[in-house]
């Protein structure tokens, strides 16, 4: 469990390291009238920093074992969260492409069917409802344009 | 008194048939909104302008007000039913709202919501109406360098967001200033840590970063036990105990002075408010360290706050043609395209349509509560639903609202991302409000820091040159050195209590 | 050699001819067409709703939906000044369904600056339409020392950067303010406000910057009630909102600066569709209704057509060119 903690903690201080480097590289760090784009990015890699080592110190010392470390979910945990994060990935990657409506269908069977174990009429019910539905209402009463299909022979079909 | 002959002539133009109903429709259409996220207030009152077009000017204003502080009331629903945040300001609700709800209390965290909301609505009202004038001479006070000081003052009460570990606390604070910095940085006005991404450049969108934080981090959560097992309490009571409701009067009196106070600061946002009002709830709690598990205090302090805020925001309006915030810049489009300019003459010139307003945000804020508590009953009815079906609803909702924020999907990467880094941060028993709070108030400060040293240019100086600004900066300084003292002090086992308490 | 009585060239050359003549015609008559019943028209609109850029905006669509008949719907796409709007709109398909807002000079500044990294410039465009033409003004307290622009050159050159004016970042309040330290030599501290005009109203009032540089809207009610007095207007005549105040060049600084705001659509849309939608907008604009709602904001509007507008937008190329190097 001090592992994964410690872990956590260089995490953390990579990322300080990453936004000490790009500030002090790319950016102005002082301007005549005041602190330039540089400045609070770099001192707060610092902080980060500073804050990191304290955290690891901290964890890595006697009495690091006292708290209880983040457990690892069970397996079936893991695959349903990595599976939920790979469709939401899926969604933001294609919606654009083949439309709202399509992606949220899929998307909602997915989550309905497979994950939910829902039955398949509730499913079908649900996600039609957050698809079409949804996209006829935000076009006709809000205003809300949601993405249509690129594709011509999508498009021609409504979506 | 000149002041309630108006109030009453005001009152009589906004009980009319036409305009009751029109502040009717306003606030279900507000409270709409506010539950959808990403539609934001300024989009659904842009959106009505030209219905307004056949409208009087005082059936316009009515309807386009009572929808901006609608919006307050229903932002909180989605925020203690999901622990999403219907929008900025209900994301502090997510943290004790959403705990209530786990332990069936749901019902009683929306009515304490409703009820607070509706007397911070009507305090910031009353002081429309009573002290407009010097109250707008003092938000006036408030340039850039006496901002700057709010902020940082705003910024140094993360400390009492700190729950057992000071160190984490200030780690997330100090991860949300640093993501504050993506965009087009305030001083020279190129892209920073934008990895050449335009959808980047101006920051980091607020909405679907505290969507996956909170909303998209808590399914994850829940999806490492199968779903079938997920219960999210099964019953809710509805009615708020003696006991909550002696809790709640403190944090409401509190709440609608914070928020009416802030909300008159042009560039304050109504998170900043809520936020700021959960703090001050924890400081001046006898136990703080319950803050997070269902505190009722948690609840009703930030939603009081941020409906004081949103009708004290029309205060500046009202006077002097001000709008604090961008909805109520299209307001006061409205009001302009209809012939009439908010500002000093506006009493003067068009008194009957002012005050005809201004009572009906009374008028409104009563009809919102009407509206409000028995949908209550309905809305934890939500709460039945098992997880499976649910959570798709959840997450079908978060897209829609990720989505909707700026029309792009960009967004709904980026809430994804951030439900890995929240869902991550809590398994390492990290505080995710104090990101927040930073992730508001960071460019805030930036922008304020700069204008200050613009205007003195380069002289430091011009911060003590400010009373107000001397006196927020020294309890902005009070705020961090106290709780560090303190830390130490304890490390050193001076204190009682100490096993408990890790850094 | 059997010499055929066309060459092979000749051939080539027929059929290229052909081609092109059928696609012009057929463009011709699909052009006619626009906009075809049925269909909608997205306006893209490159700034947040309720800013004055999309009020302005959805008073013009809700005009042309009555004189050309079918739907034109507002989509924001706000971000980074217009970026990502107008990033879309340069790739999408010229067809005539998609128009979009532009506001200049940020639009030009925008894709002349290299630290943005626009994928688009002046020639992924065609003008449509030229709408509203906002000139910049410098509004002081009423109890303030300067009474006249004259007034507050000379003490600008007295003590150079120290009277604080309101600024923007590279927009059309930059460019107005620049111009004139180049012209009189004055130097003001400038006081950059990035988030509307409110927040630079509000510092004015409460006295904590002596100018504010912005347009007529954003004072209008402060000039009516006598606590606000504008100094000039940088236009080539006065403004109709206020009354009396005389402009930067009758007072003997010719600068003409104005945040302007039109419409484009898409490289390679044809001459038809452009001339069809910004006829509807010429005469959108000059009805009474039209004239009234963006009267009453206090936006002034002026109609270019599509080649008036190229002219406009190439002449304001060059004078942000020239003074690219004093935008800090």
């Amino acid at each position: 469990m001090r592992r994964s903690h410690q872990m956590a903690a260089l995490f953390f201080l990579a990322v300080s390291a990453y936004l000490m480097w790009e500030s002090w590289n790319n950016m102005e760090y002082y301007t005549p009238l005041g602190p330039g784009a540089g400045f609070f990015p770099f001192w707060l890699g610092a902080l980060l920093g500073g804050l990191g080592i304290a955290w690891l110190i901290q964890v890595s010392g006697r009495s690091g074992g006292i708290e209880a470390g983040p457990s690892l979910p069970p397996r079936g945990g893991i695959v349903r969260i990595l599976s939920i994060l790979l469709s939401l990935a899926a969604v933001s990657a294609f919606m654009d492409l083949l439309g709202f409506q399509l992606v949220m269908f899929l998307f909602m069977l997915f989550v309905l069917m497979i994950l939910g174990r829902q039955r398949i009429w509730t499913t079908l019910i649900i996600a039609l409802i957050c698809s079409v539905g949804v996209y006829r209402l935000f076009g006709r009463y809000l205003d809300v344009q949601l993405p249509a299909a690129f594709p011509a022979f999508l498009a021609n079909l409504g979506l | 008194m000149d002041v309630f002959q108006n109030l009453l002539m005001g009152f009589s133009i906004a009980l009319t048939a036409q305009n009751l109903l029109l502040a009717f429709i306003g606030s279900l259409l507000g409270t709409l909104i506010g539950v959808l996220p990403g539609i934001g207030p300024a989009a659904g009152a842009a959106m009505l302008i030209p219905l307004t077009f056949q409208m009087g000017p005082t059936g316009a204003i009515i309807l386009l007000t009572s929808l901006f502080y609608g919006t307050q009331y229903g932002g909180t629903i989605t925020s203690v039913l999901m622990n999403v945040p219907g929008e900025a300001a209900s994301a502090i609700t997510c943290l004790d709202g959403y705990a209530m709800a786990k332990q069936g209390r749901a019902g009683v965290a929306l009515s304490i919501a409703a009820v607070g909301s509706f007397i911070g609505g009507t305090f910031a009202t009353i002081a429309l109406v009573f002290a407009a004038g010097p109250l707008t001479r003092w938000a006036l006070e408030f340039g850039p360098v006496e901002f700057f000081a709010l902020i940082v003052l705003g910024i140094s009460m993360l400390t009492g967001l700190a729950g057992k570990s000071m160190i984490k606390a200030l780690m997330m604070g100090v991860f949300g200033l640093a993501l504050a910095m993506i965009g087009i940085d305030p001083i020279r006005g190129s892209p920073r840590f934008t990895f050449d991404r335009v959808e980047l450049m101006d920051g980091i969108g607020f909405v679907p970063v505290i969507m996956g934080l909170f909303g998209l981090a808590e399914i994850l959560e829940n999806a490492e036990k199968p779903f079938a097992q997920m219960v999210l309490a099964r019953m809710s009571t509805l009615i708020p105990t003696r006991g909550d409701i002696r809790d709640s009067v403190g944090p409401i009196l509190r709440g609608s002075v914070i928020g009416t106070t802030l909300g008159l600061v042009p560039g304050i946002t109504n998170s900043a408010s809520s936020f700021l009002a959960y703090i001050a709830e924890k400081k001046s709690s006898k136990t703080p360290e319950r803050f997070g598990t269902g505190m009722v205090a948690g609840v009703a302090g930030p939603e009081t706050a941020n409906n004081a805020h949103a009708n004290g925001a029309l205060i500046p309006l009202f006077t002097l043609g001000i709008p604090a915030s961008p909805t109520i810049a299209v307001i006061m489009g409205a009001f302009m395209m209809h012939g009439i300019i908010p500002g000093p003459l506006l009493f003067k010139e068009h008194t009957a349509v002012a005050w005809g307003v201004i009572a009906s945000f009374y008028v409104g804020n009563v009809i919102l509560l009407i509206l409000n508590l028995p949908l209550i009953g309905i809305w934890v009815q939500i709460l039945k639903i098992p997880y499976g079906v649910l959570c798709g609803i959840i997450m079908a909702f978060m897209v829609l609202g990720a989505y909707s924020v700026g029309n792009s999907t960009f967004d709904v990467a980026v809430m994804t991302l951030f439900g890995v880094v929240g869902y991550l941060l809590k398994k390492f028993d990290f505080p995710l409000a104090p990101i927040v709070l930073t992730l508001i108030l960071g460019p805030l400060m930036e922008r304020s820091l700069r204008q200050s040293l613009e205007i003195s240019q380069g002289s430091f100086g011009i911060f003590l040159s400010s009373p107000i600004a001397v006196v927020l900066l020294s309890l902005a300084a009070l705020f961090l050195i106290v709780p560090a003292f303190m830390f130490f002090r304890r490390r050193k086992g001076v204190l009682p209590g100490d096993g408990e308490a890790v850094a | 050699m059997v010499k055929h009585r066309f060459s092979a060239w000749g051939r080539v050359m027929v059929g290229i001819g052909g081609l092109l003549i059928v696609s012009v015609l057929f463009s011709a008559v699909w052009a006619a067409d626009y906009p075809q019943k049925g269909k909608t028209i997205q306006m893209l609109v490159g700034n947040a709703a309720g800013g004055p850029t999309d009020l302005g905006a959805r008073i013009m669509a809700a005009g042309l939906e009555k004189e050309l008949g079918v739907p034109v719907v507002v989509v924001n796409k706000p971000g980074a000044n217009g970026q990502i709007q107008l990033t879309q709109v340069a790739t999408s398909k010229p067809d005539g369904y998609l128009f979009g807002t532009v506001n200049f000079p940020v639009t030009i500044t925008g894709y002349l600056d290299p630290t943005r990294k626009t994928t688009y410039n002046r020639k992924s465009f065609e003008p449509l339409a030229m709408h509203v033409n906002d000139p910049n003004i410098f509004a002081v307290l009423a109890k303030s020392p300067y009474k006249t622009l004259k007034d507050l050159v000379d003490a600008a050159k007295a003590k150079p950067k120290t009277i604080t004016v309101s600024s923007g970042m590279r927009n059309d309040e930059q460019i107005g303010i620049v111009q004139l330290q180049k012209m009189t030599g004055a130097e003001f501290a400038q006081v950059s406000f990035t988030q509307g005009t409110a927040p630079s109203v509000v510092a004015l009032l409460g006295g904590k910057i002596e100018v504010h540089c912005g347009h007529a809207a954003d004072v209008l009610g402060h000039v009516r009630s006598g606590d606000v007095r504008v100094l000039g207007v940088m236009d080539d005549e006065e403004s109709p909102f206020l009354p009396g105040v005389k402009t930067f060049e009758a007072q003997g600084y010719k600068i003409y600066s104005a945040s302007s705001r039109g419409y484009l659509m898409p490289a390679g849309t044809p001459k038809e569709i452009l001339s069809t939608l910004s006829g509807a907008m010429k005469k959108v604009m000059a009805t009474g209704e039209h004239k009234k709602k963006m009267a009453e904001m206090g936006l002034s509007i002026r109609y270019m057509d599509p080649s008036q507008l190229g002219k406009f937008w190439d002449e304001s190329e060059t004078m942000v060119k020239e003074l690219e190097p004093l935008l800090k």
